[in-house]
């Protein structure tokens, strides 16, 4: 908000326009007033002196005739003296401009001075003869004065007369002075308005300020107040200063209101922050929280040299406890296992540890020594990790289920391995999948020869794009014989990558690579459709192909991820290979872990007539219940109990106990990587269905499976 | 014994205010046309007198105002007055009608005497008074002493005949000096001014005065002549006024001069009031000029 635009800038707006309006309309009046006082100055002046004319005329009139009266006794006695005196007296009458005592013949007997230095002239003004010649009063103006002349007689005996003139000026200054005042007056009153009015003015404009004030003081001040405080809120600052307000006004009401609002926001965000930070199961910081946590140990770096140690723990195969037990399992497992990494944890002294859930069966943590230990962080983290693994991989009872759970750590150092947060949790993820890789339930230091493998598995990934299109993945087939006949009975297809720098590359790794990158989708299908094409190639090529089955291996994304059933009935069709030769592997892992959704997949195919069988027999969890739930119509007994068959005698019975319950259960019996004859010799012994391996016949290529095919023998 | 009649009369009016007997009252007269203006003065002399004369049995004093000499003259005779102010002139008027006796010279600013100024304009042609006849001159009134009764008697005197002008535009006869009454000394000075009459005649106190001759006529006037002088205020007594009261009047208004109380207690109004004793020449000058109103009096009225 900026301040000038503000509501007190509007409001002082406001009020100056109110104020603007009200001098202009003022102006105005007193434009109108001002012209209305001009007129009544004139009409004034002309009544002021007509009045005063009309005043002069009945003055005259009765002046005259009075002056004529008093002077007929001494005009008959010619009493000069008391004629100057009445003259004089006349005179000294305001505006008397002159007064005349003359006799018949209109000559000047006295004039009112001391000397009648006119006596005995002849008055020669124009009017003169009017006047000597009047019989009655007679008013006349000439030159500016009003003459006033009475005869003086005494019975019928004309004695003379007497003028009287008044100065007309005089009537007019009476006038202009009577007019000056009136002005004098009216301006008087004028700026009494004016003063009035620029009073009114500044009342208005100090009522404004004053209202601005008060306004600023108890709206603008606490409103602004309240979105300074808004501001502060919005950046997180929950504790920011309120206006204080005790009074129950609106603007009171509004700042309780805030103020709640307030708290009710820093309640929500200390809410909404605690989960955010927290895992919900555990209680554990979560990956958010630690991510900050672990960058502000990285920040604080800066300013203190510090070491840290970040430790990343994924516990094996987890998956498997959550698809075989539930989620209910699943989560107290987890709630076990923090407790347990907790324990360990707590229990050296040395460390200052925090243990976060990262989600899923991850957790990590940021190990610091305690101030003042001296020992080699490596050697205490390298401590804790194997004490970590020692601990972890006892067993655990959850639900009557007792669990042996292994899990694999990997572990980066602050500041060797990496200078950032993100460097840090990617390194130890890095170590962490190294360990896994690694066999298990072990720890890693993060080494960059790590991150090269990684680096090689993205350059692998980015290689497998478009191999098939460049003729670098070929197909071999592994044959499978029936041990009791020796005959050929079917292949395994097997996918071969021919690298053109590195060349061949092991199934294993970019499998596992495709798997992750979901390029087995695509390769998958291509798989099915190039091995059922072969089958048909073989068949139209060799009458011996007629019998002949080509077991393909199924990914369990495949399963997960795919409509597998689609993809192979497409490849059936697209091929016209009969369901029944197309055999499908798949590992004991991959029917664990996708449960159900496996079984109905595997339910529909073997409604169409494809046989299931399950690859690496042996090797899993699996218990003997999966099978009795995912119907397959054999078991490959996996290559780890072939090559000890010879010498273990254990290995030997589970062997035979395999063979045994296959058959018990009408499955048929695979085993693999038969490499000795004695190995072979006693698999048939055991009633084994079918063998492969390098001594019954190397994979080989379409056309050199074809030529086999041909010969009849291996 | 009428006057004694009206004085009981008055008396008794009085009477309410205190047992007076006439004979305790001292009444002074004046002839005057303007009492209010006279009265103070008058009272303030007359108390001064009275205040002394309780010796001779006066207790109260009283002034008595008369518009003309002629009534005064009337008071007089009557007994209603006991003391008169004139001027000389007027008191040998009210001496021929009334028998009223002189008593005292009267002297205001150390004058006791004046005489008459006779002047015309410088360019009138006249040269003398000789010269009058078939002239018009301009007096006062009746009863003035400087610009009446001297000038016409010195006029008689010399043999000259007054007419009466009707108005001063009137003419004599060629053998005559037509006179006219100019009422102030203003009227005669303006008058032979402004060659209305030919000659004007004025005590020489009121020539001298400009208001009464403006300094601007003055300047254009000649003097003709200038009469002898003759007294200018006597008081007056009735002729049957108790002697012994007469006396100490006298005594008392001589007393004016040497006495320091009285002029402060007149000196409100008449500062420089003295009384001086008639001596054989004023007697004579009086008695020159009784008979010479005796003459105007007879011979032009």
């Amino acid at each position: 908000m900026k301040p000038g635009r503000g509501l007190q800038a509007k409001f002082l707006t406001t009020v100056a326009i109110a104020v603007l309006v009200i001098v202009i309309v003022l102006a105005g009046l007193l434009q109108r007033q001002r012209a209305m006082q001009r007129e009544v100055i004139v009409l004034g002046q002309q009544s002021i002196q007509a009045l005063v004319l009309e005043r002069l005329r009945v003055q005259g009139r009765a002046v005259g005739l009075l002056a004529a009266d008093e002077l007929v006794n001494p005009l008959y006695y010619f009493d000069l003296e008391s004629i100057g005196r009445i003259v004089r007296g006349v005179l000294n009458q305001p505006d008397v401009e002159y007064v005349t005592v003359y006799d018949p013949a209109g000559m000047v007997i006295h004039d009112g001075s001391s000397d009648i230095a006119s006596y005995g002239q002849p008055m020669l003004d124009p009017i003169a003869g009017d006047v000597v010649n009047s019989r009655a009063l007679l008013l006349r103006t000439h030159a500016d004065i009003f003459d006033v002349s009475a005869p003086i007689s005494i019975g019928d005996q004309r004695l003379g007369g007497v003028r009287i003139g008044y100065s007309l000026e005089s009537v007019r200054n009476y006038g202009e002075v009577a007019n000056k005042e009136l002005e004098r007056r009216i301006d008087q009153i004028g700026q009494r308005y004016l003063f009035g009015i620029v009073l009114l003015l500044a009342t208005l404009v100090f009522l404004g300020l004053a209202i601005s004030v008060v306004m600023q003081r108890t709206l603008i001040r606490p409103v602004r107040r309240l979105a300074e405080a808004a501001r502060e809120i919005e950046e997180g600052n929950f504790s920011a200063a309120l206006p204080s307000r005790h009074n129950s006004d609106e603007i009171g009401q509004l700042v309780h209101a805030f103020a709640r609002m307030t708290r009710g926001i820093s309640r929500h965000d200390r809410d909404m922050r605690h989960m955010a930070n927290t895992d919900a199961l555990t209680g554990l910081a979560n990956r958010r929280a630690f991510r900050e946590r672990l960058e502000e140990a990285v920040a604080r770096s800066s300013a203190a040299p510090c070491e840290f140690a970040v430790v990343f723990a994924d516990i094996d195969d987890f998956k498997r406890v959550n698809d075989t037990f539930g989620h209910d399992v699943g989560d107290e497992l987890l709630c076990r296992f923090s407790d347990r990494i907790n324990d360990t944890i707590n229990a050296d002294a040395d460390i200052d540890a925090l243990l976060a859930r990262l989600g899923g069966d991850e957790f990590v943590l940021l190990v610091r020594r305690v101030d003042g230990v001296d020992r080699d962080l490596r050697q205490v983290v390298s401590v804790l990790a194997g004490t970590l693994v020692h601990d972890l991989s006892k067993p655990l009872t959850v639900a009557g289920h007792t669990f042996v759970l292994g899990t694999s750590f990997g572990i980066a150092m602050f500041p060797q391995d990496a200078q950032s947060a993100s460097l840090l949790m990617k390194n130890g993820d890095i170590a962490m999948y190294h360990s896994k890789h690694a066999g298990k339930n072990r720890f890693s230091f993060y080494m960059r020869e790590m991150e090269i493998s990684v680096e090689r598995r993205l350059r692998v990934e980015q290689d497998l794009h478009g191999a098939w299109e460049r003729g670098e993945l070929t197909m071999v087939y592994q044959p499978i014989f029936s041990l009791s006949d020796a005959r050929l009975v079917g292949a395994e297809a097997l996918l071969r990558w021919e690298h053109p720098l590195h060349g061949s590359v092991d199934p294993a790794m970019f499998i596992d690579v495709a798997e992750r990158s979901s390029l087995i989708q695509s390769m998958g299908k291509r798989v099915l459709h190039v091995a059922c094409a072969q089958l048909v190639d073989w068949r139209q090529r060799s009458p011996a192909g007629a019998e002949l089955f080509i077991a393909v291996n199924v990914s369990p994304v495949q399963l997960r991820d795919g409509d597998l059933s689609a993809q192979v009935e497409s490849a059936l069709d697209s091929t016209g290979l009969d369901a029944s030769s197309l055999h499908l592997e798949i590992t004991e892992t991959t029917m664990i872990g996708d449960g159900e959704a496996a079984a109905l997949a595997f339910a529909r195919l073997r409604d169409v007539g494809v046989r299931i069988w399950l690859d690496d027999f042996g090797t899993g969890f699996s218990g003997l219940s999966h099978l009795r739930r995912i119907p397959v119509d054999g078991v490959k007994i996996d290559r780890s109990y072939v090559a000890d068959v010879l010498d273990d005698a254990d290995d030997l019975a589970l062997v035979t106990a395999i063979i045994t319950m296959a058959h018990a259960l009408g499955m048929s019996a695979i085993a693999e990587g038969v490499e000795q004859r004695a190995q072979m010799e006693i698999l048939r012994g055991l009633n084994c269905d079918f063998a492969q391996g390098f001594h019954l016949g190397a994979p080989i290529d379409g056309e050199a499976f074809a030529r086999l095919l041909a010969s009849g023998t291996p | 014994m009428a006057g004694r009649v009206a004085g009981l009369w008055i008396a008794m009016i009085c009477g309410l205010a205190g047992a007076v007997e006439p004979h305790e009252v001292l009444v002074l007269g004046r002839v005057s046309t303007d009492p209010q203006a006279q009265y103070e003065p008058l009272k303030a002399l007359l108390d001064y007198v009275v205040e002394r004369m309780g010796d001779v049995g006066i207790r109260e004093g009283r002034i008595l105002m008369a518009g003309d000499a002629q009534q005064m003259a009337s008071y007089l005779r009557r007994g209603r007055v006991d003391w008169v102010s004139e001027t000389a002139g007027g008191a040998m008027l009210l001496q021929r009608r009334a028998d009223a006796q002189a008593l005292l010279l009267s002297e205001r600013n150390g004058i006791s005497r004046y005489h008459t100024i006779y002047f015309a304009r410088a360019d009138s042609g006249l040269a003398s008074i000789d010269d009058l006849r078939g002239r018009r001159i301009a007096f006062q009134f009746r009863t003035s002493t400087s610009a009446y009764l001297i000038p016409a008697i010195e006029l008689l005197d010399r043999g000259m005949t007054l007419e009466i002008l009707t108005s001063p535009t009137d003419h004599p006869s060629a053998s005559s000096v037509g006179y006219v009454f100019a009422r102030s000394e203003l009227n005669i000075a303006t008058w032979v001014h402004k060659r209305l009459v030919d000659v004007g005649v004025l005590s020489n106190l009121d020539w001298a005065d400009s208001q009464r001759v403006p300094d601007e006529f003055r300047s254009d006037f000649v003097i003709l002549r200038q009469s002898p002088d003759f007294p200018r205020g006597v008081e007056m007594v009735r002729e049957d006024l108790a002697p012994a009261v007469r006396d100490r009047l006298r005594e008392v208004l001589l007393g004016v001069a040497v006495d320091p109380g009285a002029q402060a207690t007149l000196g409100r109004f008449d500062r420089s009031l003295r009384f001086v004793a008639l001596d054989a020449r004023t007697r004579l000058e009086l008695d020159v000029l009784r008979a010479g109103v005796e003459r105007v009096v007879t011979e032009i009225e």
